[in-house]
């Protein structure tokens, strides 16, 4: 598994503007494909088709597109860290990722200890699973975010 | 992708279709998950439902109105409206829902009135249901011209003053909608919502054809030209006169033309046609210069379905369970002015073969409907339900994309000629369930007509002579009567009195031929009835009749002859002075029509004629041509069975 950003807390989930602890989760995130693409949003296209039969004709409704969805592996630093964000599950926050791994144009991209990270907001952090707990003390697990679009 | 249909017509023919729904609740948008609605029309009222996310939109109170449009871009209409009776919010598994039912405008009509409705008669059928709609004050509401199966009479409800004074009467414990789903399809109307949020009275019955705005006689002809032939036509199986006819089409019939394409063969200029009910085939366009057929012109060509191109799913099924060829029609039964008691009935003259019911090659149905208080309006139900009943029942059913200005009771064509034998042949759509949901925008139909043809109208009653004598009560000899020496004698039955002081009666044996009659009169001429001298008054002169317990048991103390029914007989001038020429001439006598009391049995029976007196003068007169008229026993002639 190719590492990315290894203990580097460029991302998070969560309240990014506020102190309360636990309000924002930071993680690193984890990637096992090649080092040049990242996993991105995936927007499905809500359709139907239909074989007439008895003909070559084909229909298709075209009923508009789905929600944005991406999953990808988050390393959390500490179990504390993994219990904070286990707990935002099913919340609507803001998802910080490296700026360069993100292709949203709403996100608003800020300076994060010299490197660039996008704050995405109205993010659903559906679920957590396959959590994997490292010897280091570190957890990894798989999250699914949520956008309802892309604006 | 288009991002806007330019018409209905265009999203018909498209296969990729963005799907809209939108929904409002109060005037207020909604986001609908999905929604379904449903009519037809054997359906009055058209329903909705509408799931969106709990909690309930702040406008969805109960009774507000609810609206739905489905469509595509520019190709989108109002598919319901209506208002709320019901909702249900539900937490399962699948989330928070709300389930918004509607109902539309004519379940307004679906509540009896506290005092009753009257409506004043005689109406039209299509007045009749407008006031009705206003009275319940439903926002928009059509009616079709209603008229009888011949396109022209006017159906005219009520009428005979002496059934509710000839008025239209629902009771109070009889909602308008119960009037509208009984009285209207008689005719072969019927009341239903429709998508576009009108309640509609329109005609589906019969053949289906859009409305035929005007003709012209011509050859220039085209695909999908309705055309109704000037005169008999041959209709071959092929484009020349060596083919086989298949019929003779004639200015009776109807058809649509297949093709554009003109054959040339034996001289004479082909295309191929579809008749209704009568298949495909060719017909020359003209003979000599004369065009053989009237194009006809039509406001709005209906919607094609075909197979293999916009039908998800159809069939075709036939029934004869409910066909009947012999319809027998029975209205109101009411006591005349004269007394007497009528029943409304209509019976076909004769009754077609028909295979499919072999044996015995005809089946009987029977329509009672007491809003039927006029002879002319039975004939009318009789029809309509002939040209709905007289063929094999056929049910279509079909599933595509929904098309937004469909509404139950428009004309849809069908051509699905490989597998099911249907070619561009014309069906009234007859219910229409639509939904949108993550499936799209579905729409599932049905569609119906009815083949037959309207019969001849038979006759209801029948006439059995009593006697061909001439019956002269009385006791004077008098010349100038057809029958001067006088018939009656005193009467045996009063063998208990003094013999002067019995009744003068004549007695005429006759026989009950038919006890299932409705009514029975005893119709005849007669002079000097209940008059005596030049012109004086009298009473009493009547007739009897006088019947067995058990006709057809021999009298006996158990089986006594009793006056089951009395006849007064009418006041004609006796004008003995005058000397009137009853002999050779019915100038001077009077015909009558008495409605029979009582309740005769099949079998012997005797009429009694009485005659009445006054200061020991006794009425003479004379009575003839005396016949029964039986009502409500008709038969129309049937046809006799080839397969028993």
């Amino acid at each position: 598994m190719s590492t990315l950003y290894t203990y580097r807390l460029l991302a998070g989930f969560g309240d990014a503007t506020s102190a309360e602890v636990g309000a924002f989760v930071e993680f690193a995130i984890l990637w096992d494909g090649d080092t040049a693409t990242m996993p991105g949003w995936e927007q499905p296209s809500q359709v139907s088709t239909y074989h007439v039969p008895g003909g070559n004709t084909n229909l298709i409704f075209l009923m508009g597109l789905g929600e944005l969805t991406r999953t990808f592996t988050v390393l959390c630093p500490t179990k504390t860290a993994y219990t904070h964000l286990a707990a935002l599950q099913q919340t609507q926050g803001t998802l910080r990722v490296p700026a360069a791994m993100n292709e949203l144009s709403i996100a608003t991209e800020v300076d994060n200890a010299g490197t660039l990270v996008a704050d995405i907001p109205d993010v659903v952090l559906v679920s957590l699973s396959a959590p994997g707990v490292w010897t280091d003390g570190c957890i990894s697990t798989q999250a699914a975010f949520w956008r309802e679009g892309r604006d | 992708m288009v991002t806007a249909f330019a018409s209905v017509d265009d999203a018909f023919t498209a296969t990729a279709l963005p799907v809209l729904l939108y929904v409002r609740i109060g005037d207020v948008p909604v986001d609908a998950t999905e929604a379904s609605v449903s009519f037809g029309v054997d359906r009055a009222v058209g329903t909705c439902t509408v799931y969106c996310a709990a909690p309930r939109p702040a406008t969805a109170e109960m009774n507000a109105t609810i609206e739905i449009e489905m469509g595509y871009p520019g190709a989108s209409a109002r598919r319901f409206i209506g208002f709320i009776p019901n909702d249900e919010s539900v937490t399962d598994d699948r989330g928070h829902l709300v389930r918004i039912e509607g109902v539309g405008w004519a379940s307004r009509l679906t509540y009896p009135e506290y005092a009753g409705i009257e409506i004043p008669g005689p109406v039209s059928l299509k007045d009749a249901f407008r006031s009705l709609c206003a009275l319940r004050s439903i926002p928009t509401y059509l009616a079709d011209d209603t008229t009888a199966t011949d396109g022209e009479t006017t159906i005219m409800l009520g009428g005979n003053e002496l059934v509710n004074g000839g008025h239209i009467w629902i009771d109070n414990e009889t909602a308008p909608l119960s009037w509208l789903q009984r009285v209207p399809p008689a005719y072969g109307y019927r009341a239903f919502d429709s998508p576009d949020g009108a309640v509609r009275l329109a005609r589906v019955s019969g053949l289906a054809h859009p409305d035929f705005t005007g003709q012209e006689l011509t050859t220039d002809l085209s695909a999908g030209d309705y055309v109704i032939p000037r005169t008999n036509a041959n209709f071959r199986t092929g484009p020349g006169t060596s083919y086989p006819v298949i019929t003779i089409v004639t200015p009776d019939d109807f058809g649509r033309v297949l093709d554009d394409t003109v054959i040339t063969a034996n001289g004479l200029r082909w295309l191929p046609f579809t008749f209704t009910g009568l298949g495909s085939g060719y017909c020359a366009l003209a003979t000599g210069t004369l065009p053989l057929f009237y194009r006809q012109e039509v406001e709005t060509i209906p919607p094609v379905y075909r197979e293999g191109v916009n039908q998800l799913h159809f069939s075709r099924q036939r029934d004869i369970r409910d066909m009947a060829t012999y319809i027998e029609v029975k209205g109101a039964r009411y006591t005349g002015e004269d007394g007497g008691v009528v029943e409304i009935r209509a019976i076909p003259d004769e009754v077609p073969y028909a295979a499919e019911l072999d044996p015995p090659g005809y089946r009987k149905a029977t329509v009672s409907l007491q809003d039927i208080t006029t002879d002319e309006q039975a004939q009318w139900v009789r029809n309509a339900t002939e040209v709905d009943r007289a063929e094999t029942m056929e049910f279509l059913s079909w599933e595509y994309a929904g098309r937004a200005d469909l509404q139950p009771g428009d004309v849809v064509t069908l051509h699905d000629p490989t597998w099911h034998g249907i070619t561009m042949e014309d069906y009234w759509l007859m219910s229409i369930d639509e939904s949108v949901n993550d499936r799209g925008y579905i729409a599932r139909y049905t569609a119906w007509r009815g083949a037959g043809e309207a019969l001849a109208a038979g006759n209801d009653c029948r006439t059995e002579t009593v006697t061909t004598d001439v019956i002269h009560a009385g006791t004077q000899t008098i010349s100038w009567y057809r029958d001067p020496s006088p018939d009656s004698v005193r009467d045996p039955r009063e063998s208990d009195r003094d013999r002067q002081d019995r009744r003068w009666v004549v007695e005429v044996p006759f026989t009950v031929t038919n006890a299932d009659y409705s009514s029975l009169r005893l119709t005849g001429i007669c002079h000097g009835t209940n008059s005596i001298g030049s012109k004086t008054a009298i009473t009493g002169s009547k007739i009897e009749v006088w019947q067995r317990d058990d006709p057809s048991q021999p009298e006996g103390a158990e089986n006594e002859e009793q006056r089951v029914g009395s006849l007064d007989l009418p006041t004609v001038d006796e004008n003995f002075t005058k000397r009137r020429n009853y002999a050779s001439s019915d100038q001077y006598w009077q015909a009558f029509s008495l409605p029979m009391t009582g309740t005769l049995k099949e079998g012997a029976a005797t009429l009694v004629i009485v005659c009445g007196e006054q200061d020991d003068e006794v009425d003479d007169f004379e009575l003839a041509n005396l016949r029964l008229t039986y009502c409500g026993v008709g038969e129309p002639t049937l046809p006799g069975s080839i397969g028993a």
